[in-house]
């Protein structure tokens, strides 16, 4: 089994070696010799001879070179020498950034301050907000070399030959800056407009780039959000379900379910606020997510490779950062939807601090009510009760003591709440709902996330950023049902899961030069996990069971990671990185080398990125499967211990990014994914289809599972277009997903389709937006989900059964797959002023073709055959949304 | 700078020729492994201290076929049972195709060796175990309310739906209670040994899967997990028996109570019999389907009347007894 392993990496790595075979003569021409024989030259020309012979990178102000000659003889291999020899006499000197590239400037007095390097360093603000922008690019258009700004929009490149450079500054969604800054000088403040999206183009020239152009990291996604509101989404602007435009990105279910990142369990994402782990990021039932796009201002999504900043996690990183709040003037939105309502206000308070605020409520139970009071013909009264909802309180309050100094304070609290008494008679006569019953279920259901987050930041000198964060992150659920179907029989069941996650970390960045940033890092965690069960079932009347349980796991995790980026030419970007993690629970150490690099063939035609690393999960997210009385909402992580090894992963990534125009952007991914000890279900078969299931104890919940291994790999290819008011994206996709792991499998251990296999993905999205009216159309079509379908029937007794039973053959799990599963949604748009505000309505169509998808399907033997019932999705459904914005 | 520039579409064919490479190469061997499919189903039960059983053969058979296929009889198969050191050659029943039965009588004994051997079409099916010991029903007893309770009719507990209509209804639910002989053996042996207690009442069941939930009128244990009171071991199970009205009486009928003692693998067969999606049970037969277990079986059947509903006791019987 090992030899298939290694000849698909070794494959992978041919493959990618035939890619990088383009680059060997390039190298090969650097190693050649050079010859210099100039007399009275101007100094310009002889500099372009000794660029063209020895493939130096040199940059100079023109002014210092202008009027100058140069006699100059030298024959030899060494490219330094030449150039000294060029330079010679002319009172310049060339100081050396980094490989092969070098700044010229005047020579100074002194030998001691010819050495002397300076920093270049600033702010990127949102000119509109005063807020500081994280993830914009600063790129030094001569000498190609650039970096991005930090979570405090603070940039600095070091080492510099002092003097000034063109700088030029992009950030998504913002107009790009072009300017010229001193290096050696204080921190700049650079200021960059929000850009018109009905004339935002997406134009890539040099250095014109994003944190997604620049990172070394291929799969790396900057979510516009000020895009994301136009791409159609089932109820209001959510995040997730923008992001399922990305490839490789879906969710789970049709309209509800988890995010699954290249056919990885959704378990195996980390979705972070504001450097907090959220750990159930889902409202209604997963059909919207807790991350309102009002609410942040900065997101990025790593898919399979991430830096080693980033652990905990298999599959995914999404990192989220709240708004700081409006600087500069107060604002206020407010917006309604078909489920909920929302506002958020920002506002400065002083010149230093700025606050924001956000709020957002469901309201379906405020339109049919929570209570309903009934009474039937004998005077006997009883309430009913339909009661669901949710919210999101989000607030984030930024001080700045100084220039140096920062602190940020973020909280989050969301929290959905089901509270149902109802009769067993739902038909759609609703004159049976409101009548007092003896046969009646009651569902109290509630899950919240609570976190909170402080962040300091502090430059503790022009090249060293320390950023310190204390974080507690809770989740927890409380389901509580009665279910009475019988005067006799009833089960009555209150089931608790609680999560707490508090940690320090303390992150450095030092900018040692333009070609070296190193990070190191430290984390200190707890993690406590608490769940209990107290059910008691009745059968009869005198036949009763009660059952009360308590679990608690408790762990300490400790991780720390160093990493560089090293840019050692213009060209090329490396960062090589390793993770070192301890985890408590069964005494787990593990170190993980990462390694990530860039290569810029050109930087308008072709931007090449590679990385190989590998990841640890010391968590692990399961459910019971079997009783429906428990673990119907909830998300349980059960921690590593010595009994559950964390699940580890190598992941290999290459990408190829182009601009064949300059407003179109091509980018192709391909990745190979490898991950062992990760828990499947024994028997995937198994359904909730009991009312006592085996119980909270996590033994009887590992016993519902199998260690296995999960092999991927796939390409993505996407395409983004903008030309004006028009904008089109298209994402194919192609990968496999195979799981293999012991268990109830009649055709014995072998590879299979995982749940999540989708071989094909195809999605498309066309947009035009005018000055008040805009207009979406998505579409999606994909493979359908793996099913186990039977491929023949048989019979078989019981020794006390007369009759035998027919039972259907299914010899191998996940051979077969559902219909394509096809769904276009039109998004109109409309904006404009009323009673001093600006309004938009926007009204999404869900299904605008009513196709009747095919979302799972069961077989059911027959006398004749087998009998196969499809569960449809849903047909044709009209959303309104409305948002003002003061 | 830009070296390549003038061959910018001779790179991305590269790329994509590498790429298109890559995946063959890494998908050349993820195609589907064939599986070995069966296609002989076995089914024998041996019964402790009762005749050596017949031994039944069958095909699988398409999923559709014309005019309704039914699964096929596996004929002409050699049959061989191996019961301690004693080989037991079985024939093929002539008044039934597909049905074997042991060339001489042979009364099962209690924890000896078996093996079973069936050949059939160039498909070899084997399945061995020990035979189990003897269980006796000591007594039954069956606790019968005064009057129905009311109940629920809906289909399942999935309330995803707002048209989801229920009926009412009305049903006896009857509290059994069976024991039966402890067995004294070492702990050990005792883990592998299973009981399944049954309660098999020949009365119309109530058609709602909600109640059905609630009901137990079967169980499947290790069977040391049961309570032991001295030298018994019981369980109580609870059926079900539909009326039309609050006051009906309850109707006549007759009650099976059934044990049936096995080892893990009958218990896998068991407790997988009745899985969701009809599948297979899990099988004990190697290079087949079906199972072949050994068993050993006692059971009541008593009359179950009105008149138990007027009893403030339960009414109990003796096995043996009347």
């Amino acid at each position: 089994m090992v030899l298939p392993i290694v000849r698909r990496v070794v494959a992978y790595i041919t493959a990618l070696g035939l890619l990088c075979g383009l680059l060997f003569p390039r190298v090969a021409q650097a190693q050649s010799s050079v010859q210099l024989d100039l007399k009275g030259v101007p100094l310009e020309e002889a500099l372009n001879t000794v660029r063209a012979q020895t493939g130096l990178d040199l940059v100079y102000a023109e002014r210092l070179v202008s009027n100058r000659t140069v006699s100059c003889t030298y024959t030899g291999p060494d490219r330094t020498a030449a150039l000294r020899c060029v330079l010679q006499g002319t009172g310049l000197e060339a100081q050396r950034v980094r490989r092969r590239q070098y700044v010229l400037v005047k020579a100074p007095s002194t030998k001691k301050r010819s050495r002397r390097r300076v920093a270049l360093s600033g702010y990127v603000i949102d000119a509109e907000t005063g807020e500081r922008l994280p993830g914009a690019h600063v790129y030094l258009t001569a000498l190609q070399a650039g970096t991005t700004t930090n979570r405090d929009g603070y940039f600095v490149l070091s080492a510099l030959p002092p003097g000034t450079y063109d700088v030029r500054v992009s950030y998504l969604g913002f107009s790009t800056v072009d300017t010229t800054l001193t290096a050696g000088g204080s921190p700049t403040r650079i200021s960059l407009d929000p850009a018109a999206i009905e004339s935002e183009e997406v134009l890539v020239e040099a250095g014109s780039t994003t944190a997604e152009e620049t990172s070394q990291v291929p799969g790396m996604t900057s979510v516009d959000l000020a895009r994301l509101d136009r791409l159609p989404s089932f109820t209001e602007p959510d995040l997730f379900r923008a992001l399922q435009w990305t490839p490789g990105i879906r969710k789970t279910g049709a309209v509800n379910g988890g995010l699954s990142v290249r056919g990885a369990d959704p378990d195996q994402n980390l979705y972070l606020l504001d450097g907090a782990p959220v750990y159930h990021p889902w409202h209604a039932f997963s059909l919207i997510s807790t991350f309102q796009t009002g609410t942040l201002k900065n997101t990025n999504l790593y898919r399979g490779a991430f830096p080693v900043e980033y652990g905990g996690r298999l599959s995914s990183v999404l990192d989220a950062q709240m708004k700081d709040g409006n600087r500069e003037r107060p604002s206020a939105v407010a917006g309604f939807g078909v489920l909920s309502g929302r506002f958020r206000i920002e506002a400065p308070l002083s010149s230093n601090t700025s606050f924001m605020f956000s709020g957002r409520r469901s309201y379906i139970d405020k339109l049919i009510g929570r209570t309903h009071p009934v009474t039937d013909q004998s005077g006997r009264r009883d309430t009913l009760r339909t009661g669901y909802y949710f919210y999101d309180t989000s607030a984030k309050v930024g001080h700045r003591f100084n220039e140096k100094h920062r602190l940020t304070l973020s909280y989050y609290h969301g929290r959905d709440d089901l509270d149902l008494r109802l009769p067993f008679d739902l038909s759609l006569d609703f004159d049976s709902w409101l009548r007092p019953t003896n046969l009646f279920f009651e569902v109290k259901q509630n899950w919240e996330n609570r976190v909170f987050s402080a962040q300091h930041q502090h430059l503790w000198s022009e090249d060293v950023f320390v950023r310190s964060t204390a974080y507690y992150s809770g989740y927890q659920a409380l389901e509580s049902s009665f279910v009475q179907p019988t005067t006799t029989a009833s089960l009555a069941s209150e089931y608790s899961v609680r999560l707490h996650d508090a940690g320090v970390k303390v992150d450095v960045n030092y900018h040692h030069s333009v070609s070296h940033e190193v990070s190191t890092g430290f984390k200190l965690s707890t993690l406590q996990f608490e769940s209990t069960l107290d059910s008691e079932v009745f059968r009869s009347t005198s036949l009763a069971r009660r059952r009360q349980q308590e679990s608690d796991l408790g762990a300490i995790q400790v991780s720390g990671y160093v990493q560089d980026v090293w840019s050692p030419t213009p060209e090329w970007t490396v960062q090589p990185g390793v993770r070192v993690s301890y985890f408590s629970g069964g005494d787990h150490f593990r170190v993980v080398p990462r390694l990530s690099a860039r290569y810029t063939v050109d930087p308008t035609w072709l931007v090449l990125r590679g990385s190989a690393g590998m990841h640890v999960q010391y968590l692990h997210r399961l459910r019971d499967r079997h009783s429906v009385a428990y673990d119907l909402v909830s998300s349980r992580w059960v921690p590593s211990s010595s009994r559950v090894r964390p699940s580890t992963g190598l992941q290999l990534g290459f990408e190829a990014r182009t601009h064949p125009r300059p407003d179109l952007t091509v980018e192709l991914d391909s990745y190979i994914r490898k991950t062992r000890d990760v828990l499947v279900p024994s028997d995937v078969f198994q359904e909730k289809d009991d009312i006592e299931g085996p119980g909270i104890n996590v033994g009887a919940l590992l016993g519902q599972y199998t260690r296995g291994k999960e092999r991927a790999a796939g390409i993505e290819l996407s395409a983004v277009y903008g030309d004006g008011p028009w904008t089109a994206r298209l994402g194919l996709g192609s990968g496999r997903t195979m799981v293999r792991a012991p268990g109830r499998v009649q055709s014995g251990l072998r590879w299979r389709p995982s749940d999540l296999d989708v071989p094909f993905t195809l999605r498309g999205a066309f947009g035009w937006t005018g000055s008040s009216w805009s207009a979406t159309l998505a579409t999606e079509w994909r493979s359908g989900y793996p099913i186990s379908a039977p491929v023949a029937r048989y019979q078989v007794g019981d020794p006390v059964e007369s009759d035998p039973v027919t039972y259907l053959y299914r010899p191998r799990i996940n051979n077969n797959r559902l219909a394509p599963y096809f769904r276009a949604d039109l998004t109109l748009g409309y904006s404009f002023e009323f009673l001093s505000a600006d309004w938009t309505t926007t009204l999404t169509l869900f299904n605008v073709t009513n196709r009747d998808n095919e979302l799972s399907r069961s077989y059911e033997p027959t006398p004749a055959g087998v009998d196969v019932q499809s569960q449809r999705g849903l047909p044709i459904l009209p959303l309104l949304e409305m948002e003002m914005r003061i | 700078m830009p070296v390549l520039r003038s061959t910018p579409i001779r790179f991305l064919l590269q790329a994509l020729l590498a790429i298109g490479v890559m995946f063959m190469l890494v998908k050349c061997d993820w195609g589907s492994t064939p599986v070995d499919e069966q296609s002989l189903v076995v089914e024998a039960f041996l019964d402790t201290d009762e005749p050596l059983p017949p031994v039944l053969l069958r095909q699988t058979a398409p999923l559709t076929g014309a005019d309704g296929q039914r699964p096929k009889t596996a004929e002409g198969a050699r049959v061989l049972f191996t019961l301690g050191e004693t080989e037991i050659p079985y024939e093929e029943s002539s008044q039934r195709p597909g049905q074997y039965l042991p060339v001489r009588d042979t009364v099962v004994p209690p924890q000896v060796d078996w093996q079973l051997t069936a050949d059939w079409d160039d498909e070899s099916a084997r399945a061995s175990g020990q035979t189990a010991a003897p269980i006796t029903i000591r007594q039954v007893c069956v606790d019968v309310p005064s009057q129905p309770a009311e109940a629920i009719q809906v289909d399942s507990l999935r309330r995803d739906s707002l048209d989801i209509p229920a009926d009412q209804g009305y049903l006896y639910p009857i509290d059994v209670t069976v024991r039966w002989d402890a067995r004294s053996s070492s702990p050990e042996r005792d883990s592998t040994i299973w009981v399944r207690a049954q309660l098999r009442p020949d009365a119309s069941a109530f058609s709602s899967e909600v109640v059905d939930f609630f009901l137990e009128p079967a169980a499947i244990q290790r069977e040391t997990a049961y309570r032991r009171t001295t030298d018994a071991r019981r369980w109580t199970g609870v059926y079900a028996v539909p009326v039309d009205s609050a006051t009906a009486p309850l109707p006549r009928h007759s009650l099976t109570t059934a044990l049936t003692r096995g080892d893990t693998a009958f218990a896998s067969f068991a407790q997988t019999r009745t899985d969701p999606d009809r599948r297979e049970p899990i099988s004990n037969v190697d290079g087949g389907l079906g199972v072949a277990l050994a068993v050993s079986i006692d059971s009541l059947s008593k009359t179950v009347t009105d008149s138990l509903a007027r009893n403030e006791h339960p009414q109990c019987w003796i096995s043996g007894g009347s």
